[in-house]
């Protein structure tokens, strides 16, 4: 039986199409449909309900050194009111789910897991926690909403005091009164935006949203689905667990290495990840060079020889070109390398691009930090710095440089 | 081409679907400039064509566009 967030009947009201996702029922798209609500968000605004994630407490005073030894980041240098990705793994160095841990203080991290596997994680966390570190998982009580686009600090500080709103990426106050209701507000998302995470009470969730959707009303702010969250995800080339990562790959595999923290005494998952070494096979970004559009689970190609698996695809709709990630052999896993994707029977030709395939402006309105380590390509070229990567310039007709084999709505096929 | 046989896959965003040959015949012409421009099928439904069939045998009794509109009125 599928659960509901609550605003499942907002959803109904608003038109929402309503499918099952990760047991629980959620609109795919509204009537304005996937491409306008992904535009939405690239150009102006947009409202997610992500009610379904999961979230964990850990308090006590082994709290931290339960977080680090379950979770592959090293969170002894996390501040109060700061956040890190992370992986948490298993003993073989495969990946039980991607997440993100907030701390709250010294003895208390709060941990925002994927929906799909809170169960899991939360049975793990609760074996593996060390004694002295209470886990609970607290998700039933907790509803989420994203705001994400250009005008969400514009559209956010028409119902909250906008010097209360945190001023970096990655950062969180708690005890924001957003149109009277309590919640932590988070500078975080999973679009490619900017944007804010908003947390609030279940009670709350119903006042939340229509007071920002109201405040949203002379800023273009669509209401968006799942559709449009997997469609901006993958454009900002973040990955998605049960594509990119899952148990049988490791975060080395999916280019996480920059939230693996080998220094660490241990963690779970550290000596099987030790003991592989380099991996043999790792995530890149696709772009098609010839017609057709890339989908998962499609088998990539050098010539006769089968070098790995797309994990995600579509045709994305801010950038207007077919894009995918794939898991291929390391030897082949170089920007610019020519390949072949079996879609449906019919070899298309894609090429290996940078990733992010999209990278959205620095936004004028607050202090937003790129955060220093981006998703790690697994090329042996040199990333490119925050300060030399060229923008999408949103404010002048959103035209994507190319640079070197950055991907380009103008470049030849 | 047979009846009930994949005549060609339209993509969108989230899905592809296929489209199945309404009769059995032989496709002697396709409109090529769907290719380049697909969204032909949602603008002008009536007018972007995809095939032409020809020798057509076992035509069954198809709705025209104003029965089909009545069809899904009812649903």
């Amino acid at each position: 039986m599928e659960k509901k967030t609550p605003l499942y009947e907002v959803h109904v009201s608003e038109g929402g199409k309503i499918v099952p996702f990760a047991d629980y029922l959620l609109p795919v798209q509204y009537p304005t449909g996937i491409l306008a609500e992904h535009e939405a968000v690239r150009t102006q605004a947009g409202l997610f309900d992500v009610s379904h994630m999961g979230e964990v407490m850990f308090s006590g005073s082994t709290a931290l050194a339960s977080i680090n030894h379950l979770i592959t980041n090293d969170y002894a240098t996390l501040g109060t009111g700061r956040m890190r990705y992370g992986i948490l793994c298993n003993e073989c160095g495969g990946c039980i789910d991607d997440l993100i841990v907030y701390k709250f203080g010294d003895e208390e991290y709060f941990v925002v897991v994927n929906a799909a596997n809170r169960e899991k994680d939360v049975a793990h966390m609760a074996a593996n926690a060390l004694p002295g570190t209470v886990v609970e998982d607290v998700s039933d009580g907790i509803a989420q909403l994203a705001l994400q686009g250009p005008r969400s600090r514009d559209i956010l500080s028409r119902i909250a005091d906008p010097t209360r709103l945190p001023e970096k990426y990655y950062s969180f106050v708690r005890h924001v009164s957003v149109a009277g209701t309590d919640c932590l507000v988070s500078q975080s998302g999973y679009t490619g935006e900017f944007g804010y995470e908003i947390y609030t009470s279940a009670e709350n969730a119903v006042t939340l949203w229509g007071a920002i959707r109201g405040a949203g009303e002379g800023f273009g702010l669509l209401p968006c689905g799942l559709g449009a969250r997997d469609t901006l995800r993958l454009e900002a080339s973040m990955p998605l667990y049960g594509h990119e990562m899952d148990d049988q790959t490791t975060p080395l595999e999916a280019s996480l290495g920059f939230c693996v923290k080998f220094a660490k005494d241990e963690f779970i998952g550290r000596d099987a990840l030790v003991a592989t070494g380099a991996p043999s096979r790792i995530r890149v970004g696709l772009v098609a060079t010839g017609r057709g559009i890339i989908r998962e689970h499609q088998d990539v190609y050098v010539g006769d020889r089968h070098i790995g698996t797309t994990t995600s695809g579509t045709f994305a709709p801010h950038l207007r070109r077919a894009i995918a990630m794939a898991i291929v052999d390391v030897t082949c896993a170089t920007t610019g390398t020519e390949m072949e994707v079996d879609v449906r029977g019919h070899r298309v030709t894609a090429r290996i691009v940078h990733m992010p395939f999209y990278k959205h402006a620095r936004i004028a309105s607050a202090t937003n930090h790129q955060p220093r380590e981006r998703y790690d390509h697994g090329t042996r070229s040199r990333r490119p710095q925050v300060h030399d990567v060229p923008r999408v310039d949103i404010g002048a007709g959103r035209h994507v440089y190319d640079r070197a084999h950055r991907l380009c709505p103008g470049c030849p096929r | 081409m047979i009846a009930g046989e994949t005549l060609c896959d339209v993509e969108s965003v989230k899905a592809v679907s296929d489209v199945f040959s309404p009769v059995t015949g032989t496709v002697s012409e396709v409109n090529e400039a769907l290719a380049d421009s697909p969204e032909m099928i949602n603008e002008t439904p009536y007018e972007a064509w995809i095939a032409r069939i020809e020798g057509v045998s076992e035509v069954e009794d198809f709705l025209d566009a104003a029965a089909y509109v009545a069809f899904c009125e009812k649903e």
